[in-house]
């Protein structure tokens, strides 16, 4: 009997996978060293699923060296297990499918369709079967659905995708190459000069990343406001009062503020002139992951790994296409009207997939970006089989409204402008109307328009100023980047990919190099920049990390060899290695100063000791192991002032402070619970008063 | 010679007393004094500026410690002190 194996990217994978192949709907479950597998037997042909579970393989120092030894230039593809502890698991996993792929005719890949996919199926097929990827075929598919499953495993593509899987694995090495040469530079820098180790890192993308967010604190702490000043006024036509304001928006002078509020006090105007004016506002474009990203963190907040992660879950489950893509464009051999049929099943959306399926022509707003291997996400019209969780509801709503409204019709908006006339100065009132919903009515709540709906007003009516006054106003400084503005802005400069990006700012995050939503750059970040800046300009050189982007890319395409780009990447960083090793012990002093600057200042409360009025800190006993708040005037002031700490969590001092006695409050956070806010000072206070009325 | 910026301790830079954030903070803060100027009609002294350049939420962290900086008697008296000797 003939034999097929097919690898999945992940166990779910396998599964819908197993169950859109066996005729009968039900595939046997069966499991080998703990990894689980299906059969499917058919009259004459013996189908197995297998997955992976992620990357199994992963670029590690050729031979063996030690960990902390730099600069490494020769790498080779790993077993993740040998690579890295604890991975007993993975080791198991690439025993079984070694064992299934015995006896085996035909081998296909059917992991997710792009470079990483296509990466962890060739590894498995080259290293674990045997070099089967020379010879086995590969699924392409953009959905989960029964129907194209069915079509992708009737018609795989004959070879394997190679120029995806040497885009794949150059990406890799060349990351691989700068992230461990660089971070292992910063870290055993600081190691040979303090002899305690702190992991610092950088990279190919997180260096240039990076340094966007400390360029705009720099903007930020060296901003100085400038004073400006608006016209507020409120006019009385026709009995209702209306805001209007002065035909210069800002007046940067208080003299002409002040003119101007003299010249019109307690005066009629004339409404002179009457304008109005239609706009048209185009449907939003299908999302590609980023947008997708974007979105989902303006409307919930929802940081760009997570909203991946979700979108990834809703895939699995056949609810979405591939959420990693690129593309903006939604081709018609998706099925429109299938997709809006099925959506019409739910009820939450069955008023407006009817209107859409009502429609003579469906012809979606496609937007200009392309992915040559998916389409932008979609739903598949599915409903979901099971209970989906409240963040994972919350995206698919998205994703489903934003699919209907790219169907929708152009909105249109009305917009009116009065001028009024006082003497010499102009006044002018503003209203807006909507004129037509269009796709609007598709995509709400996520997208509102508000109107200001003005009485209706004739040239040369009476205008009383009820109300005048200049306000003074500051410029504002420029924002800081939120997780969602930082992923488009990485997409902009082309540094990344869409895979990577959310990771890279995952791992800024843990580094302690940017900290909150709306991203605040650490002092670490400021110095980490500078000492790349002053002694590797190129490695946070966006222009570089676009160059290499490019000829990644281009090895896609076929257009350059993964040889070629680690060559150049090779050549490029040699030099730069070779001169931070050469400054080793300048660039160890200045980060050991900061490391402990840091530890210092996390460490440092905001508010002083009450008692003394030194700086208090969270001190850890030598003698019993406990935390606490101590004064630093210990030895100074004999002061004793101290507070107790809860044990256990891990404790963060926070920017607020208590409303009850001003005092900083802390938090703490312990896994699988809320995270606790306290004031350590309330809290004494409330115990020593407990513990008053207990003795009386 | 002082090789640390006077108001955080970091690198100063070679033409100045002030690492390059305190330094930045400072042009900003003489730059946009001119600004202001214009916008108060010329009655608007140094010292009033900073204050309230001090007050503002929206100015930055750097620019708040210089012009704190700046308002402290000592530094003006050695700034001028500085001034006098340049002339």
């Amino acid at each position: 009997m003939k034999q097929t194996l097919i690898i999945c990217e992940k166990p779910d994978a396998a599964l819908r996978m197993a169950e859109a192949l066996s005729e009968s709907g039900k595939a046997s479950k069966r499991e080998k060293h703990g990894a689980p597998y299906y059969q499917i037997d058919t009259k004459d042909e013996r189908i197995i699923v297998c997955s992976a579970i992620g990357h199994l393989y992963q670029v590690d120092t050729k031979g063996s060296s030690e960990r902390h030894y730099y600069p490494v230039w020769d790498f080779a593809w790993k077993p993740k297990y040998q690579v890295e502890k604890g991975q007993r698991k993975q080791e198991l996993w690439l025993r079984a499918i070694a064992e299934l792929s015995r006896g085996v005719d035909t081998y296909i890949s059917a992991c997710d369709y792009d470079i990483e996919g296509s990466l962890i199926g060739y590894m498995i097929l080259e290293y674990t079967c045997n070099g089967a990827a020379q010879i086995a075929k590969r699924m392409k598919f953009s959905t989960l659905t029964e129907r194209e499953l069915r079509e992708a495993y009737a018609n795989p593509m004959p070879r394997l995708d190679f120029p995806l899987v040497n885009a794949g694995m150059c990406r890799h090495e060349v990351d691989w190459l700068y992230g461990v040469n660089l971070s292992r530079a910063l870290t055993e820098s600081a190691y040979k000069f303090s002899q305690r180790y702190s992991t610092l890192s950088t990279g190919r993308v997180q260096g240039p990343t990076l340094r966007y967010v400390v360029e705009r604190e720099k903007e930020i702490m060296t901003f100085v406001p400038l004073p400006y000043w608006t016209i507020e006024a409120i006019i009385e036509i026709d009995g209702r009062e209306i805001a209007a304001g002065y035909q210069v928006e800002r007046l940067e002078t208080n003299r002409e503020a002040e003119e101007v509020v003299e010249k019109s006090f307690g005066k009629i105007g004339i409404v002179e002139d009457l304008e109005l004016k239609k706009y048209y506002l185009t449907p939003p474009t299908p999302f590609d992951l980023s947008t997708l990203q974007a979105e989902a963190y303006r409307h919930f907040g929802f940081p760009p790994s997570s909203s991946l992660r979700i979108a990834e879950r809703l895939y699995l489950d056949a609810l979405v296409s591939y959420p990693r893509t690129s593309s903006q464009k939604l081709p018609p051999m998706i099925g429109y009207r299938e997709i809006l049929n099925g959506l019409s099943k739910t009820p939450q959306y069955e008023k407006h997939s009817n209107a859409l399926l009502s429609a003579k022509a469906l012809r979606p707003n496609e937007g200009k970006k392309t992915d040559p291997a998916h389409p932008a996400i979609y739903p598949t019209g599915i409903s979901p089989k099971r209970r989906l969780e409240p963040r994972e509801q919350k995206v698919f709503d998205l994703i489903v409204k934003r699919f209907m409204a790219t169907f929708g019709s152009v909105a249109t908006k009305q917009s009116e402008k009065v001028t009024i006339k006082v003497g010499d100065q102009t006044f002018l009132v503003h209203g807006s109307r909507i004129l037509e919903k269009g796709w609007i009515e598709f995509y709400e709540p996520f997208s509102k328009l508000e109107e200001i709906i003005l009485p209706s007003i004739t040239v040369g009516q009476k205008a009383a100023f009820k109300r005048l006054s200049a306000e003074k106003k500051f410029t504002q400084p420029p924002p800081r980047y939120n997780p969602g503005s930082l992923l488009r802005l990485m997409e902009e400069e082309n540094i990344g990919t869409k895979a990577t990006r959310a990771e890279i700012l995952d791992t800024l995050y843990r580094r302690g190099y940017i900290k909150g939503e709306r991203i605040v750059a650490t002092s670490l970040a400021f110095r980490i920049t500078e000492l790349l800046l002053k002694y590797c300009p190129r490695v946070i050189d966006v222009a570089f990390t676009r160059e290499l982007e490019g000829m990644m890319e281009r090895i896609e395409s076929g257009e350059e060899t993964r040889e070629h780009v680690i060559l150049e990447a090779v050549e490029h960083l040699k030099p730069i290695i070779e001169d931070l090793k050469a400054k080793e012990t300048e660039i160890g002093e200045e980060l050991t100063k900061t490391i402990k600057e840091m530890k210092m200042a996390d460490i440092t409360l905001r508010t002083p000791c009450p008692q003394c009025g030194s700086k208090l800190h969270v001190i850890r006993s030598r003698r019993s192991g406990k935390r606490f708040i101590g004064c630093s005037g210990m030895w100074k002031n004999a002061c004793r002032f101290g507070l107790p700490l809860p044990q256990f969590g891990v404790l963060t001092l926070l920017e607020k402070d208590c409303r009850e006695c001003g005092f900083q409050l802390i938090q703490v956070k312990t896994k699988g619970k809320r995270p606790m806010i306290s004031c350590p000072k309330c809290f004494q206070a409330k115990r020593q008063s407990m513990s008053t009325s207990k003795s009386a | 010679m002082r090789q640390n910026c006077r108001l955080c301790g970091s690198p100063k830079l070679d033409n100045s007393e002030f690492c390059e954030l305190h330094h930045k903070a400072e042009l900003s803060l003489d730059e946009c004094y001119k600004i202001w100027l214009k916008s108060y009609n010329g009655a608007l002294t140094m010292q009033s500026y900073l204050q309230e350049v001090l007050k503002l939420q929206e100015t930055g962290q750097a620019v708040k410690e210089m012009a704190a900086h700046l308002l402290k008697p000592q530094s003006r008296s050695a700034d001028d002190e500085a001034d006098t000797n340049n002339l």
